[in-house]
């Protein structure tokens, strides 16, 4: 089969692996910034400045997120297209690009927690790098000044792009190993130890010398989640590999077709196995977009796609459930499990969604402090910056300037023109902002008493115990209380709730309604009972019919029935859904 | 010949762009209209150029400066950047004498005067270094921030050390508190926590790592007071905490629910105690400039400092800090007794921060509604008291209706720096105020950046004032840093 054929069906199981993770790229793009040099100026230059630079500039394209995939396996073909004229024309050659591909498409929620910029192109830029200086080497040494090349690729390459210059003067120094170059291969050896060391005492002072030969890696990304950056690692060592075992021509025969497609099958299988495919992840993320768009119905309907959801679904779902009107209707409707998020990287549910969940449950201050903490920690991102402008404009009472100030930073980047016409238009006319759907659910969900000292650290749990301790909620705040009052089973609070709820005059939600019933029943007084279901319409209302059917299954210990028939009630959350883990 | 040359081409061009410059039929300028505001100040004839921003629409811009006496600076574009040798040159000959500025803008083919106003030059000079803590606004999670010293003459900035050079993803490392032994560097201190915590002492050439917690006192150093003669450190010892606000836009309380005064002898390195009422939390301690005096904040409020530490958290605005003092013998390193300076509590008020002027008349402070950390209380404003006749009062040209706080003297008292949010509410900036022979001070500036952008997202503090530079290098510090911490001796009475 011919190996072009076999090529272009690795990439294009490579481009279809990114389209299914379409919502990741965008992602990535949220998790970018357009580089702002104050940072270098203010904080200081590191040496492979260039790749997060150039990382960050071309992650800016996957705001439209086919554009990203086409960039990344544009990226991966200049890759393998420098390596084959290393390597020779043989699969293998693909094999760099494809471990490359490996690391972009094995981000897992490590992506949260990312300090290093731009990694969706920054690293395969890294390794085109150091290909390229491999194959300008291999062009010309025997070019009688060759002997200096590696010093020179050290000397330019360290601070540009780091540890890539270093992957090609050992490349290099493989190569003039084995030619017998010894002149070559001693200048490489010296250029290797010697020049980095010499920028980090004279140049780069600022910078932790312990990390002198990993600069430009990240090294500071998969600290509990090395797994992740193996393929990274077997790029960077293919590199030094390949150039060394070139093959001289292209087989013809019937054996080596067959060795080929071996090959292909092994590598498309790859790029389909091993990426990082965790459901709960991609649902997430997915829901996170709809929910900034505002499409709440796409938000609940994405979390229904998860059988064992982690909170995250959860409270992401619930905020959908609250902006429609139907959260005390439909909430256990949905599965509610807590599942651990998968990953063995230290990152806790609130780092990964802390902002998002604190703005839309009206807790903004905690909104801005996660993302600021988030930024800091970790690194600034166009998604914190907005939230931060959101907060600092639905508060009103910030200077107009800080939201200016976000704004600009955030219109420097790509794709972002409408956003910020938008948002600019509400700090001109705030008449424009009061229609704002998010500004009116915010202003009802900010009708509250502060309490005076309250942990912001576990996510799940300050939302629960905010809404569990409102005193006269009203509208979607006494949804939220209920809601809350529910999931934490607290029976006293769902009362005090209820008759709020009762008082007011509104329709029983459905939910509401079953926890009523199944309280009042464990509470063994009947006359509560017989209140509740008057309040429910009496016993031919469907939530008593259903209740008393529920009853009669749980009296006589069928478990299965009551799993199956039921899974859809806040009964089956009572009894079946144990032992929450909120982070 | 070469020169002739080039006259000859620029000759004709500056004749031309004259042609089209601005004419005198200008409209009066309304506010100043630039970024930073450097309109109607008075500045240091020392003070590196000040670069702003034309905030005004236009498609072209000339601005002009005129010296009263002599000299005159033309600078054409929206970023105003001017030459350091033109400008150093202008404020040395207008030494006591005005610069007036004019801003003519290019709109629709017509130029007009967009901006005029007129700055002071003053004849005392500022301290030439100015050192401060360049960070983001985070509260609890930091990766990266640094101490930098700024040379206020020539506009240069260098990093003294950053938490970086020790860096750890699984261990976070903040450093604060820098402070010289009056302006000079030869003795100075900074904090180092968490990983490989403890305080930096540096005495000229020597460098050594302490760790101040001993079994008696109740944490490490927190806020110093050098001496200014002896190898002698006030510091407040805190038990500090930090919580959220849900929604109040002050965002954030942060507390001592314990907090004590010692003084640490440098030589000795030995820790004795000043100031531990049980029912008070004292702190920010400073000398006056004899060293005769300790100034210091204390809140002394018994049904506050007894309850449990959960529910002094939620008193938090019912915490009022006065300011005290205590004579002190260096000969006998003893204290006299605790005596009221500044009675914030009875209206209800917190004083914090107090800094005495060099000449020791003035006592400077920040007055917010409650609590110790100024720097996040909006009503947070600067305040002086004459030592002489006891007189407090507002800096009402120097304040801002944001937080102003972190306020410090020039070694010749004439010029005192201060953090202020005043320009979005978040990012604190530095700001310079002239404080006259009156006792008068003037409208602050912004410490002049290379920069104009109003995008910068980091927030300036602590800002220090010395006579001159740091002598280590960020690798030097970082390598006395990489010491372990030689534990302090507690000295009982």
């Amino acid at each position: 089969m011919n190996k072009k054929y076999l090529r272009f069906a690795i990439y294009a199981a490579m481009a279809a692996v990114l389209i299914l993770k379409l919502q990741v790229v965008r992602k990535l793009f949220e998790l970018s910034l357009w580089p702002d040099m104050t940072f270098f100026t203010n904080l200081g230059l590191q040496p492979g400045v260039a790749l997060p630079v150039i990382g960050s500039v071309l992650t800016q394209f996957s705001g439209i997120p086919l554009v990203g995939v086409a960039l990344v396996v544009l990226s991966l073909g200049c890759l393998t297209l420098i390596v084959r004229k290393l390597h020779g024309n043989d699969l293998l050659s693909v094999m760099p690009a494809v471990l490359a591909f490996l690391f972009i498409a094995g981000f897992d929620y490590s992506l949260y927690t990312f300090r290093s910029q731009g990694l969706l192109f920054s690293q395969t830029i890294g390794l085109i790098c150091s290909a390229l200086s491999i194959l300008w080497w291999s062009r010309h040494k025997e070019a009688r000044l060759s002997v200096f090349f590696p010093f020179l690729v050290a000397l330019v390459g360290y601070p540009l792009i780091g540890a890539y210059s270093l992957l090609a003067v050992l490349a290099i120094f493989a190569d003039a190993l084995l030619s017998r170059k010894w002149a070559s291969s001693l200048c490489a050896l010296v250029s290797i130890v010697a020049v980095p060391l010499l920028y980090t005492h004279l140049f780069f002072t600022h910078i932790d010398t312990r990390y002198t030969f990993l600069a430009g890696l990240p090294y500071m990304d998969f600290v509990d989640n090395h797994k992740r950056f193996i393929p990274l690692a077997l790029a960077m060592l293919s590199l030094v590999v390949l150039p060394q075992v070139r093959v001289k021509r292209d087989r013809v025969n019937a054996k080596a077709g067959w060795l080929d497609l071996s090959v292909a099958v092994l590598l498309v299988a790859a790029v389909f196995v091993f990426p990082y495919w965790n459901r709960n992840f991609h649902i997430e993320i997915a829901m996170q977009h709809a929910l900034e768009r505002n499409d709440w119905d796409k938000a609940a309907k994405l979390s229904g796609k998860s059988g064992k959801p982690t909170r995250i679904i959860v409270m992401y779902r619930n905020i959908a459930l609250l902006n429609n009107g139907k959260l005390c209707d439909a909430m256990f409707t949905y599965p509610n499990e807590s599942i651990g998020i998968d990953t063995p990287a230290q990152i806790s549910q609130t780092e990964v969604c802390a902002p998002v969940v604190y703005f839309y449950d009206g807790l903004i201050n905690y909104s801005t402090r996660w993302a600021w903490e988030m930024s800091m920690m970790f690194q600034r991102t166009l998604e914190r910056y907005k939230y931060q402008a959101k907060v600092a404009l639905f508060t009103g009472q910030e200077n107009p300037a800080l939201v200016e100030k976000y704004l600009q930073i955030i219109g420097r980047n790509l794709f972002q023109r409408r956003w910020v016409r938008k948002y600019r238009s509400y700090l001109e006319d705030r008449t424009l902002l009061e229609q704002d759907p998010e500004y009116l659910m915010f202003r009802q969900l900010n009708e509250y008493e502060e309490v005076k000292y309250m942990s912001s650290a576990v996510v799940e749990n300050t939302v629960l115990n905010h809404f569990l301790l409102q005193e006269h909620p009203e509208g979607v705040m006494l949804d939220a209380c209920l809601a809350s009052a529910m999931t934490a089973k607290d029976i006293d609070l769902f009362w005090y709730f209820y008759d709020i709820l009762l008082k007011s005059g509104r329709k029983i939600p459905r939910h509401v309604g079953e926890a009523a019933i199944l309280f009042a029943y464990m509470s063994r007084n009947q006359a509560e009972v017989d209140a509740v279901a008057r309040d429910l319409g009496g016993p031919v209302s469907p939530i008593v019919k259903r209740f008393v059917s529920f009853s009669t299954y749980a009296s006589a210990g069928d478990t299965d029935s009551c799993r199956e028939k039921f899974v859809d009630t806040y009964w089956y959350y009572s009894y079946f859904v144990k032992s929450i883990t909120t982070d | 010949m070469k020169k002739g040359f080039i006259k000859a081409l620029v000759l004709p061009m500056v004749v031309f762009i004259s042609c089209g410059s601005p004419h005198d039929d200008v409209v009066a300028g309304g506010e100043s209209g630039i970024f930073p505001d450097y309109s109607d100040v008075v500045l240091p004839p020392n003070i590196s150029p000040v670069s702003f921003r034309i905030l005004h629409e236009g498609e072209r811009f000339v601005t002009t400066i005129r010296g009263d006496r002599s000299g005159e600076i033309k600078v054409r574009g929206k970023e105003v950047k001017i030459d350091a040798a033109e400008w150093e040159a202008l404020l040395e000959a207008n030494k006591g004498a005005a610069l007036s500025f004019e801003i003519q803008a290019k709109k629709n083919g017509k130029w007009t005067q967009v901006c005029a106003f007129t700055d002071q030059v003053a004849e005392e000079p500022i301290d030439e270094y100015l050192t401060y803590r360049l960070l983001a606004p985070s509260y609890e999670f930091y990766t990266a921030f640094s101490i930098r010293q700024r040379n206020l003459s020539s506009g240069r900035d260098r990093e003294v050390y950053n938490n970086r050079m020790h860096y750890n993803p699984k261990e976070q490392q903040c450093m604060n508190c820098h402070q010289f032994q009056n302006y000079h560097t030869d003795n100075w201190q900074m904090h180092i926590r968490q990983v490989l915590g403890g305080t930096l002492i540096v005495t000229g050439d020597e460098a050594r790592k302490v760790s101040l917690k001993t079994d008696s006192t109740i944490s490490a150093g927190v806020y110093p007071a050098w001496h200014p003669t002896e190898k002698l450190i006030v510091y407040s010892v805190n038990k500090t905490r930090q919580f959220f606000h849900q929604k109040n836009i002050q965002k954030l309380v942060v507390q001592d629910p314990v907090s004590d005064l010692i003084l640490y002898d440098v030589d000795r390195n030995e820790v004795s105690m000043v100031a531990d009422d049980p029912l008070a939390f004292e702190t920010f301690p400073t000398w006056a400039p004899d060293g005769r005096t300790l100034y210091y904040s204390s809140a002394r409020q018994p049904e506050i400092a007894l309850l449990p530490s959960d529910s002094i958290a939620v008193c938090f605005d019912k915490i009022h800090y006065d300011l005290m003092r205590r004579s002190f013998d260096p000969d006998a390193k003893k204290f006299g007794p605790e005596e009221l300076v500044y009675d914030a509590k009875s209206q209800e008020l917190s004083a914090m921060e107090p800094r005495i002027s060099p000449d020791g008349r003035y006592l400077l402070f920040s007055l917010g509604g409650y609590g110790t950390f100024h720097i996040w209380h909006r009503d947070s404003d600067l305040w002086v008291m004459d030592l002489q006749t006891g007189e407090s009062r507002p800096l009402v040209a120097a304040n801002s209706e944001d937080a102003d706080s972190f306020h410090n003297w020039s070694s010749n008292g004439r010029w005192i720096v201060f953090t202020s949010r005043r320009d979005d509410g978040l990012f604190s900036r530095v700001y310079f105020s002239y404080f006259d022979k009156d006792g008068n001070v003037h409208k602050p500036f912004m410490l002049p950046c290379s920069s104009t952008r109003k995008d910068e997202v980091y927030s300036y503090n602590v800002p220090e004032f010395s006579v001159e530079p740091i002598r280590q290098s960020v690798k030097d510090l970082s390598r006395m840093i990489e010491r372990d911490a030689i534990p302090a001796s507690f000295k009982s009475e």
